[in-house]
């Protein structure tokens, strides 16, 4: 940034280019230490800029250092100098991680580290996920559901409560609607779009089971045969399945056929068929940064 | 002196206008794996974190389980106060929630959460039929009534409500399958903080009275003595005012207590439901849990087979020697 004469606020409402605060460099500054990134010299009080520039895959960890130059007198009048971690992600983050949390990333950079293509990713997340993660059996952990006016639930709408999730004590712990949810956050952070999650039956006051499984590994789970009301998973025209592995370790679902994932996870319908739930057969869940303690009780968001 | 006094309400009204313009903040903090959050900004339930603290166990209470933070988040504590207390009306909620672990992998979680008014307003059996992969099954593991409300999901998770509280027990065990010793484990534990809400100084529990023990015609175990569906437990160093001997044998792995009279000898161990005799195991009515640093027995059984009599009478039960 230049301090000097020429310098001057925008007025509200003025645009510049890009370019347009950029300025050569004063004399004599030293700028042979600020590889990778080229160093620039921009106006004060345009009201930021964007520094945009590549990283190799291996660089986990950036520094900015901003000089502030009096562009009059010549005189140096201090340094700012930060660090910040680095992200490399295979395109912008997508829905509902638009803009991806930190915490998130922290997490899918790590578990999908080396990948360099969409289908890759996602599989490796799905796969990481399941084994670092607890599914809690089924019962109601992050999510909340929503009702219409009249008070009945609405099928297309959910709301993960993300920040509580990644705090539990036992992270990454919950049911499927977690699982799922959180799978979702976990690839759409790394620019992979896939944002939709479905269940295979519609929310309704459960009095029966509506399906048993075959032989499934719940994740940090042994093997098991369930009986479910419903199960919620990634979805886009294939299935994407972080809470379970069909059979034992290896039977991974990551971008399955959706007839061939019903037709082996299924043994048998016991009360009402798969169905499309919601209606219009996907939604995106609705991602939460309230924590646990201003979570409402279960089950409604509203 | 006109003009000094006018200067001076000047100044108290300004102080005043940015005392009332300063709304409280949300608090957080992190000590050693444990983050506390505190809402009340507006409301407040006034339950301090080491309220809370006080209705689970400690770190250390559980043998054979250890408390380590999650490698991801550095957390196996979370206790969040006054949740929703930001907002002027609506549900009002403190919670606690504790992970532990034991050298298998297995994982246990105790959840406990306090609201402003009686929880069945606000958590029932009804309500968690609503949108859970698995069902709900009412009652306990054991059969017996723990709480005004319980129920079990699987094998090894137990759910109940007593007064303003609830409490989840989850028992995640790795690399085998569930058996009842696992179930009946996640269901002592649960009695344990059923005993710890009817402790409670701030009446979490709504008001139980305690049992008065006499032993010796001399009041023991003041407070600590209640029922529990029906069964009076008390701490197990109430009996030694009726002359019994007690050792106490506590490490990682176990926690047990010998009480030994006139040749008699009774062993139990925490979160077990058995006592050992020179006759055999017996089981017992009511599991054995710690609570202040000691053993809390269903103290007819373990007080007759030391061969004390017991008589009771209303809320006053008498040891004779």
């Amino acid at each position: 940034m230049l301090v000097g004469p020429d310098s001057y606020p925008l007025r509200w409402g003025e645009t510049e280019p890009p370019s347009a605060d950029l300025v050569p460099l004063p004399p004599g500054l030293d700028t042979s230490r600020t590889r990778p990134t080229s160093p620039g010299c921009f106006k004060v009080g345009t009201g930021g800029f964007w520094l945009a520039y590549a990283v190799e895959d291996w660089v986990e960890e950036g520094s900015l250092t901003v000089v502030i130059w009096d562009e009059g007198t010549g005189e140096m009048l201090g340094t700012i100098f930060t660090r910040f971690g680095v992200y490399v992600v295979l395109d912008e983050p997508k829905p509902p991680m638009e803009p991806a949390w930190v915490s998130v990333l922290n997490i899918s950079c790590q578990w999908a580290r080396g990948e360099s293509t969409p289908e890759g990713a996602a599989a490796l997340l799905t796969q990481k996920l399941w084994e670092n993660g607890q599914y809690n059996g089924g019962y109601g952990a992050y999510t909340r559901y929503f009702r219409d006016a009249s008070g009945e639930p609405i099928d297309n709408q959910e709301r993960f409560y993300l920040r509580a999730f990644l705090e539990d004590p036992w992270f990454p712990w919950g049911q499927c609607n977690d699982f799922a949810d959180f799978l979702v956050c976990l690839i759409a952070s790394t620019g992979v779009p896939i944002d939709r999650v479905r269940r295979t039956h519609q929310l309704l006051l459960t009095d029966a089971t509506n399906f048993r499984t075959n032989w499934i590994t719940p994740a940090g789970q042994t093997p098991t045969k369930a009986e479910w009301t419903y199960h919620q998973f990634a979805f886009t025209d294939h299935v994407w399945d972080g809470s379970l592995v069909l059979g034992e370790y290896g039977g991974f679902v990551k971008g399955m056929n959706f007839d061939d994932y019903k037709s082996r996870l299924v043994e048998v319908i016991l009360r009402c068929d798969w169905q499309l739930a919601p209606p219009a057969g996907w939604f995106v869940p609705e991602v939460s940064a309230v924590a646990a303690d201003q979570m409402p009780p279960w089950p409604w968001a509203n | 002196m006109k003009h000094w006094l006018f200067a001076l309400l000047l100044v108290s009204l300004g102080l005043l206008i940015m005392g009332l313009g300063q709304v409280p903040q949300m608090r957080e903090w992190r000590i050693d794996g444990i983050l506390v959050r505190d809402n009340g900004t507006l409301r407040s339930l006034g339950l301090t974190a080491e309220d809370m603290e006080s209705l689970i166990y400690r770190i250390d209470e559980i043998p054979g389980f250890e408390c380590r933070p999650n490698p991801f988040n550095d957390l196996h504590t979370i206790i969040g106060l006054n949740g929703n207390g930001d907002k002027p009306r609506g549900w009002l909620r403190s919670h606690i929630s504790r992970g532990w672990t034991n050298v298998i992998g297995d994982l246990l979680k105790v959840e406990v959460r306090v609201y402003d008014k009686p929880a069945s307003e606000y958590e029932t059996y009804h309500t968690y039929r609503w949108g859970t992969q698995v069902l709900p099954k009412l009652g306990s593991f054991s059969g017996l009534p723990l709480g005004e409300e319980c129920f079990t999901y699987g094998q090894t998770t137990i759910w109940f409500r007593q007064g303003r509280v609830v409490s989840v027990v989850s028992l995640l065990l790795q690399g085998r399958s569930p058996e009842q010793t696992d179930s009946l484990f996640a269901e002592a534990l649960s009695w344990g903080i059923e005993y710890c809400i009817l402790q409670h100084p701030k009446k979490l529990g709504m008001a139980k009275k305690p049992m008065t023990v006499l032993a010796g015609n001399q009041p023991v175990a003041q407070g600590k003595a209640v029922t529990l569906a029906g069964v009076t437990v008390a701490p197990i160093s109430s009996l030694s005012s009726a002359k019994v001997s007690l050792k106490t044998e506590r490490d990682k792995k176990e926690w047990a207590v010998t009480a030994s009279l006139n040749g008699r000898r009774v062993k139990v161990k925490a979160f077990s439901w058995e006592m050992e005799t020179e006759k055999g195991k017996v089981k017992l009515e009511r599991p054995v849990f710690p609570y202040g640093g000691e053993l809390i027995v269903p103290l007819r059984q373990v007080a007759e087979a030391l061969g004390i009599r017991v008589q009771q009478k209303g809320e006053t039960i008498a040891l004779l020697p």
